[in-house]
């Protein structure tokens, strides 16, 4: 009994202090456009090349709009890019691969969707 | 044998105690007071007061505050969670009241509910128009060295325990010294937790240096990983287009163009707009916003001529700005009669790059009441050419005389409803040209906003 205790309350406290230190990812934001609903999904934004993906849904399912565009502004610098439209991969699916950010600071990715706008802050790290 | 199990049981507590402190606890601060609004909502010049709200969900308190001449009626009040949300954070459902101002100028106040934190927005609804009042729900939050006092102090009491038990159960002496070493090493992080955190820098208030976001608001220090420390953004251009009644402001970013829709509550106000009509009348006004970038506030030209108007506001990340403008109008209704306020303003010599002091006496009791969070404002244009409009005066102040501290005094600014101050309001200020110069001396008593004009003239430096 005795020689099975000792590994189980050591993989105990391993448990707690690994569930305790496991990296979490922020919840993907979440805003209307129109009559869209847009997630936004962007761990771990960097300076650099950042992949975001964005789910349009529209009463719950996906959605097809006829353009999608992003236009990231990197508002502290008064810095705006030209709006760029994105393809779907799936209904409702737009993975942005190549999404340049190349400083670190407060900037506001506007998404339009069918001609509605709508932002979404980010907080660039490094 | 035993031993080891101490050690892995202090271990586990000891982190446990640590680092999973739970993020909210009741006695975690939440940044932010009272956010008093001036809002020019038609021809009414209301304070909106949003009180802070402690706890997140609970009650919303807003009170408006009418002042002389406010006509009656009833005013729709609205909060509804705007921006971003996620999973963590979902949207707060919308809550509404009425207000209904009395004929008497005073507080009048609604309660609505708040039950997430993050950004909200307060629609005022008076029927023709709608002043949309963005604010900041804080969430609740625990610095590290809260957490690391909080925790060290727990884990050494349960470590004591610990100890007292080993030493009665063991039949040797040595294992109750793990889990007392435990017991000081628990004590001196709880100490150090505790110290710093009287010493340690207080959180930023939410949403004044980087755009709220689910993500962010319960961080007391979301800025820490950012290499900038400048957090200040460009300037802004306003765009003014008048009619026979209203004037519509546009607030767009002077490098992207695109609105700017990141103005802070300063001095009381999203933005303080002073106009200095043809004749040399002021109106001191604060335009209702009504969309991203969209301000307006009605304004019935009396007079035909230029119109000389300054803005003073504040963006996201820091920096007030004056931003000067003016339109031409055609007089759309006859001139009210001059108002004829009470009060006289002396000053000391006037000479120019020299400062001097300006003092209005309004007579009276000493009843003054904060304005804008001020006892008095004085508002200098000049040095006037002649003939000419204000509009081209190189000089453009808007000073202010404090309200005193009250020693012991806590709970946020005092709002209008004390009225301590006064009956004279000091300025000092330095002309930096000499010639003559318009001034106005603004306060208030008995809710009514009282305006003292002269015009001065500065002599050349000696």
């Amino acid at each position: 009994m005795t020689i099975l205790r000792k590994p189980l309350i050591l993989l105990a406290a391993l448990a707690i202090i690994v569930w305790v230190l496991w990296p979490t990812s922020p919840a993907p934001l979440r805003a209307t456009a129109g009559r869209y609903m847009v997630e936004f999904t962007l761990p771990d934004p960097r300076i650099g090349t950042n992949i975001l993906t964005l789910d349009i849904t529209e009463n719950g399912r996906p959605a097809t709009p006829s353009g999608v565009t992003i236009e990231p502004v990197m508002s502290q610098m008064g810095h705006a890019t030209m709006p760029k439209a994105v393809t779907a991969d799936a209904p409702g699916r737009y993975r942005i691969s190549d999404l340049d950010l190349p400083m670190a600071g407060q900037w506001e990715i506007t998404v339009t969707v069918d001609g509605d706008r709508v932002v979404f802050p980010l907080l660039v790290n490094g | 044998m035993r031993g080891f199990r101490v050690l892995a049981l202090t271990t586990s507590m000891l982190v446990a105690g640590l680092v999973a402190a739970p993020p909210a606890w009741a006695d975690g601060a939440s940044g932010g007071g009272d956010l008093h609004v001036a809002q020019s909502l038609g021809d009414r010049e209301l304070t909106v007061v949003i009180r802070r709200v402690d706890p997140v969900p609970g009650p919303l308190r807003v009170e408006v505050v009418s002042h002389a001449g406010t006509a009656p009626g009833v005013l729709a009040l609205r909060a509804a969670s705007i921006g971003a949300s996620n999973a963590d954070r979902p949207p707060g459902s919308a809550s509404q009241t009425t207000v209904t101002l009395g004929t008497t100028p005073g507080v009048y106040a609604g309660t609505m509910r708040v039950d997430q934190a993050g950004a909200w927005e307060l629609a005022v609804d008076d029927g023709e128009r709608v002043a949309r009042i963005p604010f900041l729900v804080p969430a609740r939050f625990v610095t590290p060295w809260e957490r690391a006092a909080y925790g060290g102090f727990a884990a050494a009491g349960l470590l004591l325990a610990v100890s007292l038990l080993v030493a009665v159960r063991s039949r040797r002496g040595w294992p109750a010294l793990i889990p007392a070493a435990g017991v000081i090493a628990a004590v001196a992080v709880g100490l150090t937790g505790a110290l710093l955190s009287a010493s340690a820098p207080p959180p930023q208030p939410a949403g004044r240096l980087l755009d709220p976001s689910p993500d962010t608001i319960g961080d007391p220090y979301p800025e820490r990983a950012l290499s900038t420390t400048d957090y200040s953004r460009p300037p802004v251009n306003l765009v003014l287009r008048n009619d026979s009644s209203t004037l519509a402001l546009t607030v767009t970013d002077s490098a992207t163009g695109r609105p700017a829709d990141d103005l802070l509550v300063h001095d009381n106000a999203l933005i303080h707009l002073m106009i200095v009509g043809p004749t040399g009348r002021l109106w001191h006004l604060h335009p209702i916003r009504t969309g991203p970038g969209g301000y307006e506030v009605r304004f019935a030209p009396s007079e035909t001529g230029e119109y000389a108007v300054a803005a003073e506001l504040s963006r996201r990340g820091g920096g007030v700005q004056l931003i000067r403008s003016s339109f031409t109008a055609a007089a759309a209704q006859p001139a009210d009669p001059p108002r004829r306020d009470a009060g006289q303003i002396t000053a000391t010599p006037l000479v120019a790059a020299g400062p001097s002091t300006i003092t209005a006496r309004l007579g009276g009791p000493a009843d003054l009441q904060p304005w804008l969070g001020m006892v008095g404002h004085l508002i200098i244009v000049g040095p006037l050419p002649d003939g000419g409009s204000a509009a081209t005066a190189p000089i453009w102040s808007h000073a202010h005389a404090m309200v005193p501290v009250t020693p012991g005094a806590t709970g946020g600014q005092p709002d209008e409803t004390v009225a301590a101050y006064g009956p004279d309001v000091s300025f000092t200020y330095t002309f930096p040209l000499p010639g003559r110069y318009r001034i106005w001396v603004q306060a208030e008593r008995d809710y009514a906003i009282i305006t003292v004009p002269t015009t001065v003239d500065v002599s050349g430096a000696r």
